[in-house]
């Protein structure tokens, strides 16, 4: 029967302390090895670091007599007996669990495992809670009265109990990269695709990979059509081609072709020869409009002015307009319904009169795209006039966005 | 005529009319005079439909003006 101070302690409370064979001091303990075994997964062995030459010992929980406030007490003398490494497919709580990221399906968010919750229950240790809070955090760091005093500040816990917890992959411990996840109350496949892509975008590229693998091909493809296109552009770089064909010939027309128009051309012309014969037309017809549209790579971070306002403000803000802009080499005059009244270069309006208003140094005849333009249409804007960007206008003149050509140069138009 | 060109022509006019202010406070009357002239040649030229519409506009550009000048 194991004695402790505490029925309930966390993981990182005992993990370094002194490892006794009886009155022999052998090592340190490093992990603790859990097992699932019913709601909490039991603690099956502890892990002991030993001096520099001699293996680690793999001691079984039944063995432990004591565990002190600075020692661990085993309870026999034969130290030979349990040099072996941990079984396969075991779970590790410091080297799989803590510092990991962990999907929250409460907020759809990835949090990071702090710490682990140990309980003492009829002689068995199971782990019962793994905890989000930063005050577990820097405990661990040693810095106890700053964790004390912001759990004052903030007494809200933020813990959950490891029923809600589920290893991902199953084989934990072998996975390639050492990623460890744990879905919380759902298994993945429960996921809606919509909460599952904004879990994918918070995670590395390997972890999302490793969820990703795990999804069914409906579920998978249903998920591709709702992460960003940068995520969309890495999941389909790394899936077999046949395999993200196959994904993208479960999308609809429309979704295909919005996955599609987000890779690079010529992934995207390869897999669209691996799809449908009779959808793939119709996909390339969609893609092609997606990807005129001069709308996606306009901006809305512009500097716009009204008329009446003087150079000499402007030249004196200018650090602080331009500073989340991006577009900044012209000032676009509106009024106050913002209709377009004229745009002045940023070098004219530092040679202009300080005292001059905007309305009188303004270009008023604005070279300007339309709504529905395309992205041919700007190239060839680009290269008529020599602008570095160009506002779009709505019908009734009002500006929407502005397309800078750094954005759109050296990207060739599917249609010509 | 598009508005940008309107805001322009009152903007100017009021730049003219604010000069011919300032060199008739100096007794300069001929400059005044080519100045008034600029101005009322910038008004003319918008169009009489915007021309209301551009007078509080126009206003509001020689009221800054002028302070400026006072400066």
């Amino acid at each position: 029967m194991v004695a402790v101070l505490e029925r309930e302690f966390f993981v990182s409370e005992i993990l370094g302390r002194k490892v006794f064979f009886r009155k022999e001091r052998i090592g340190r303990l490093t992990d603790v090895v859990i097992v699932e075994t019913g709601a909490f997964p039991e603690v099956s062995n502890f892990i002991v670091d030993r001096p520099f030459g001699y293996p680690s010992l793999l001691i079984p929980w039944s063995k432990i007599a004591l565990i002190s406030a600075t020692e661990i007490i085993v309870d026999d003398s034969d130290v030979a007996t349990y040099q072996a490494a941990p079984p396969e497919g075991s779970i590790l709580l410091k080297d799989h669990v803590l510092d990991k990221k962990i999907l929250d399906m409460d907020d759809h968010e990835v949090e990071i495992v702090y710490d682990v919750k140990l309980v003492l229950q009829n002689d068995k240790l199971y782990a019962s809670e793994v905890d989000f809070s930063h005050n577990r955090l820097l405990r661990r760091l040693g810095l106890k009265k700053l964790a004390n005093w912001l759990a004052e500040q903030n007494p809200g816990e933020r813990s959950v109990s490891w029923i809600y917890v589920q290893p991902l992959p199953e084989k934990i411990g072998a996975f390639t990269g050492n990623v460890k996840l744990n879905v919380l109350k759902e298994n993945i496949g429960d996921i809606h695709p919509v909460d599952l892509a904004d879990i994918l975008e918070e995670l590395d590229q390997q972890q999302r990979l490793a969820v990703f693998h795990q999804l069914e091909p409906e579920h998978a493809s249903d998920t591709l059509e709702e992460v960003e296109p940068r995520v969309q552009r890495e999941l389909i770089e790394a899936l077999d081609t046949k395999k993200a064909a196959d994904l993208i010939d479960r999308m609809s027309h429309a979704q295909a072709a919005d996955v599609l128009a987000a890779l690079p051309a010529d992934k995207a012309d390869e897999l669209l020869h691996l799809i449908d014969p009779e959808t793939a037309p119709k996909v390339q017809q969609l893609i092609d409009q997606h990807d005129e549209h001069i709308g996606l790579y306009a901006s809305d971070k512009f500097i716009k002015l009204p008329p009446i306002t003087i150079a000499r403000s402007v030249i004196d803000d200018y650090r602080h307009m331009a500073r989340d802009k991006d577009v900044v080499m012209y000032v676009y005059v509106v009024d106050a319904d913002g209709l377009l009244l004229g745009v002045v270069d940023i070098r004219e309006l530092i040679v202009a009169g300080r005292d001059q208003t905007l309305a009188e140094i303004m270009a008023e005849n604005v070279i300007s795209l339309r709504e529905d333009a395309t992205l041919k249409d700007a190239l060839d804007m680009f290269e008529r006039y020599s602008f570095r960007a160009l506002p779009i206008l709505d019908q009734d003149e009002h500006i929407v966005g502005v397309v800078s050509f750094k954005d759109v140069r050296g990207i060739t138009p599917r249609l010509n | 005529m598009k508005p940008g060109k309107a805001y322009k022509l009152a903007a100017l006019a009021s730049a003219h009319r604010a000069k011919a202010i300032q060199l008739l406070d100096m007794g300069d009357g001929a400059g005044a005079k080519r100045e008034d002239v600029a101005y009322l040649d910038c008004l003319g030229q918008i169009p009489s439909m915007l021309r209301h519409q551009m007078a509080s506009f126009f206003e509001d550009c020689l009221r800054i003006k002028l302070e400026l000048m006072r400066r």
